[in-house]
């Protein structure tokens, strides 16, 4: 053990905000992620839901519906959180 | 939007990569993954960072600065493999044509995004007590930029082009070819004189690390990829909701008929 008391540690020799900041920011970074694709998993099943429901109202609107469908999920592409 | 490779019958003799290149068989075993992945990132990550800020020893030169290796270089890594990853699956979605591997490949692009914007963040707290710079014009530090940049221009034209065939295939073009920029990162360190310091651990090497530093930089960096690979295969099973939003499989799933 490198640590004589927990103020030691997180005075890091000095270089704690360096240390700190690189780790803090990390973590930040990493739960945002798992937040944002948790949030686009939601928008994905709340949309599959929609398109059925709206199928289930109106018969003849559901081709309608899925001949838009092929280009109505393309736009959330890339970055995460999609239509939510 | 119908499947191909599920109108294959799944024989015992189709090898087993074939089965599940299908988007619905791949679904519910990612799904199998994604826990067994994050469990072992946990157990990995805390063995690596509790070796790493605990047990192993100050640098002679750097002091405990030095500990940032322990975000620093896996997040490097990640970066890198993540992108030669994306390239191979946007080539093997090129050759035969299989939606899955484009989908891996654009579920690949926002954590190798972050895992590069971590190398650098993590390199800028770094540089700054060890040489006095928060950023040089370096040719590591710069091709990781240019990596930082390949990643997000990925990203913008994948949202750029409406047709997703098309996307893809857009997609997977700028993967390989900025491919070329990986082994630069891998070498510039050897190709040039850098400000940044030289590999400590290559390959046909022995490292050049105390043995308890390196435990702790092997363990955080399995943990690290056990989280990405968990993180990407999250996001691969977005996307299959998202594209094949109507198939007759996916209305069947219980997370949305419940």
């Amino acid at each position: 053990m490198n640590w004589h008391s927990f103020g030691d540690f997180i005075a890091m020799g000095g270089y704690g905000r360096y240390v700190w900041g690189a780790v803090g920011v990390s973590v930040v970074v990493l739960a945002i992620e798992q937040i944002a694709l948790g949030r686009r998993r939601r928008a994905a099943i709340d949309a599959i839901n929609e398109r059925r429901d709206a199928r289930a109202d109106d018969g003849f609107a559901s081709d309608a519906l899925a001949d838009d469908g092929a280009t109505r999920f393309s736009a959330s592409a890339g970055l995460d959180g999609g239509a939510a | 939007m119908t499947s191909t490779l599920t109108h294959f019958p799944a024989r015992g003799a189709a090898p087993l990569a074939w089965k599940y290149a299908a988007p619905a068989a791949f679904y519910p075993l990612a799904g199998k993954l994604v826990p067994m992945l994050f469990a072992a990132a946990v157990v990995l990550l805390a063995l690596g960072l509790g070796i790493g800020f605990l047990v192993a020893p100050t640098d002679a030169q750097q002091g405990d600065a030095y500990r940032i290796i322990y975000v620093h270089v896996p997040a490097a890594w990640i970066a890198m493999v993540v992108y030669l990853a994306m390239a191979f699956w946007g080539a093997v979605g090129f050759v035969f044509g299989t939606r899955l591997s484009f989908m891996l490949m654009r579920a690949l692009a926002p954590t190798g995004a972050l895992a590069a914007f971590l190398c650098l963040w993590t390199g800028a707290l770094w540089g700054r007590p060890t040489w006095g710079a928060w950023w040089v014009w370096d040719a590591r530090l710069t091709s990781v930029l240019i990596l930082l940049f390949l990643y997000l221009g990925f990203m913008a034209l994948q949202s750029a082009i409406d047709d997703p065939r098309r996307a893809d295939r857009a997609g997977a073009l700028l993967a390989l070819v900025g491919a070329v920029n990986v082994p630069v990162i891998y070498f510039s360190v050897q190709w040039w004189n850098t400000l940044h310091q030289g590999s400590s651990i290559r390959f046909g090497a022995a490292p050049t690390m105390a043995p308890d530093m390196l435990a702790g930089l092997l363990f955080s960096a399995l943990g690290a990829w056990a989280w990405a690979g968990a993180s990407v295969l999250r996001r691969l099973r977005a996307i299959v909701l998202e594209r094949e939003a109507d198939a007759a499989w996916v209305a069947q799933l219980p997370e949305v008929t419940a």
